[in-house]
């Protein structure tokens, strides 16, 4: 299963992108620039699935399992896909809504989001390697992570400029099929592209760990 | 409980002897009012608007300053690892850290919310209801400030971590409040949304601090 990790990722990377821009139509109103939507909406799934990972890997740590390594390289990979979803989403908002930004709550709770990891990161940054300093990172780590349900419930508590979901919508999907299978296909190839980036990571991690330790 | 009372009483009696650090914490609040103050036009309409947000912002610069002060003091003094050499529970320090924080807050937030009322204008009848929305809001600045204060005492850049990990943590928090003392303040129809977002946000902090507070004091 490991060796078709990679071949897989690849291959589901190449559809997405072949589906992205020659099988999706061009949506009537906002032209193009719509396409956005298939990078932006996986990598804030991507976003979600990482912190997702770092509470339970950090709930790990703290019951003494060796899983630091693995929150840690979550938490990298995480703000890189936050950091993918504010750039995309302030790009499509320039040309959907006239302005990249505004202060609603889906994208100020996504800010938000961003802003408590890298601060998870800084504090990882400050402490010296060990025991003690994945223990408290699981603690952020941990406390982070009760921001994820807020984000997805931000729109429906408050009403605002940003859609409601398309996809997670009570009443069901509104996507023209074309554009529901590529965003699915996209959302497989980032999931991949993200299983393969936290098994390599968190592997270099581990491995530095040990050269410091020897 | 006995314990957390004897935290509770011991903190009171270092803060009345100690020479006014609560009172310290104020004329600070009092200061970041009137310095945010200049940032509008003496005439500008939008004072009333904006005087709940300032309120908060010196609230929350008073409470980092507070908290970070509060646990130097007990790490310089020792004083944090009698008590964890000693029968006191991480759950009943964290108790008696949290009620002694939240009641200075508390205090704070009036003070604030009339120099605020007296600098800014607001309605003087609801003021009582201002304070209430505010030190709703306080409950997780106190809760997650006491926890992540506990993880940043022996930590390099400690000072500026504390406030990089609390801010974002606590700012849905902060618009329910915001939104529910501009309300107040300035006479508009309240979002009792908001009231329940304090709620769910203040007990889910302190839940999760009481919980996690014993990996913050492992060495």
């Amino acid at each position: 299963m490991r060796r078709l990790l990679l071949p897989a990722t690849a291959l589901a990377s190449v559809a997405a992108t072949l589906m992205i821009f020659l099988y999706a139509p061009t949506e009537a109103l906002q032209g193009n620039v719509q396409r956005l939507f298939y990078i932006h909406v996986p990598s804030a799934w991507i976003a979600y699935c990482a912190f997702a990972v770092v509470a339970v890997a950090s709930v790990g740590v703290l019951n003494r399992r060796d899983m630091d390594s693995l929150a840690k390289a979550s938490a990298e990979i995480g703000v890189v896909f936050t950091t993918v979803v504010l750039i995309t989403g302030m790009i499509w908002g320039s040309k959907v809504w006239g302005t990249p930004w505004v202060w609603d709550a889906r994208l100020t709770s996504t800010l938000i989001l961003w802003l408590i990891y890298l601060g998870y990161l800084a504090f990882r940054a400050a402490t010296p390697a060990g025991e003690t300093q994945a223990r408290r990172a699981a603690v952020i780590g941990i406390i982070g992570a009760v921001d994820i349900p807020i984000i997805h419930f931000a729109v429906i508590w408050w009403a605002n400029l940003h859609p409601q979901p398309v996809v997670l919508n009570p009443s069901g999907p509104q996507l023209p099929s074309e554009m529901l299978a590529t965003l699915i296909v996209s959302l497989v190839a980032f999931s991949l592209i993200f299983v393969t980036l936290l098994k390599r990571r968190s592997t270099r991690i581990d491995n530095r760990l040990t050269v410091q330790q020897s | 409980m006995s314990r957390v009372t004897a935290i509770i009483a011991k903190d009171l009696r270092t803060e009345v002897r100690g020479g006014g650090r609560f009172l310290t914490i104020v004329l600070f609040a009092v200061t970041v009012l009137v310095t945010l103050g200049f940032a509008l036009p003496s005439d500008s309409p939008a004072r009333s608007t904006v005087a709940a947000g300032f309120i908060w912002t010196s609230i929350f610069l008073s409470a980092v300053l507070d908290l970070r002060t509060s646990w130097d003091a007990e790490h310089r003094d020792g004083m944090l690892d009698a008590l964890r050499i000693s029968r006191t529970t991480p759950a009943e320090i964290f108790l008696a850290k949290f009620a002694t924080s939240f009641l200075s807050l508390a205090l704070l937030a009036a003070v604030t919310v009339v120099a605020a009322a007296f600098g800014f204008g607001g309605e003087s009848g609801k003021l009582l209801h201002a304070w209430l929305s505010i030190t709703a809001g306080t409950v997780s600045v106190v809760a997650w400030g006491t926890l992540i204060s506990a993880l940043c005492i022996r930590v390099r850049s400690g000072d500026v971590l504390l406030p990089i990990l609390l801010f974002p943590l606590i700012i849905p928090a902060t618009i329910a409040s915001v939104s529910l003392t501009s309300s107040f303040l300035n006479g508009t129809e309240v979002a009792t949304g908001a009231w329940i977002v304090l709620a769910s946000v203040g007990l889910i902090a302190f839940g999760t601090s009481l919980a996690l507070f014993e990996y913050a004091l492992d060495e």
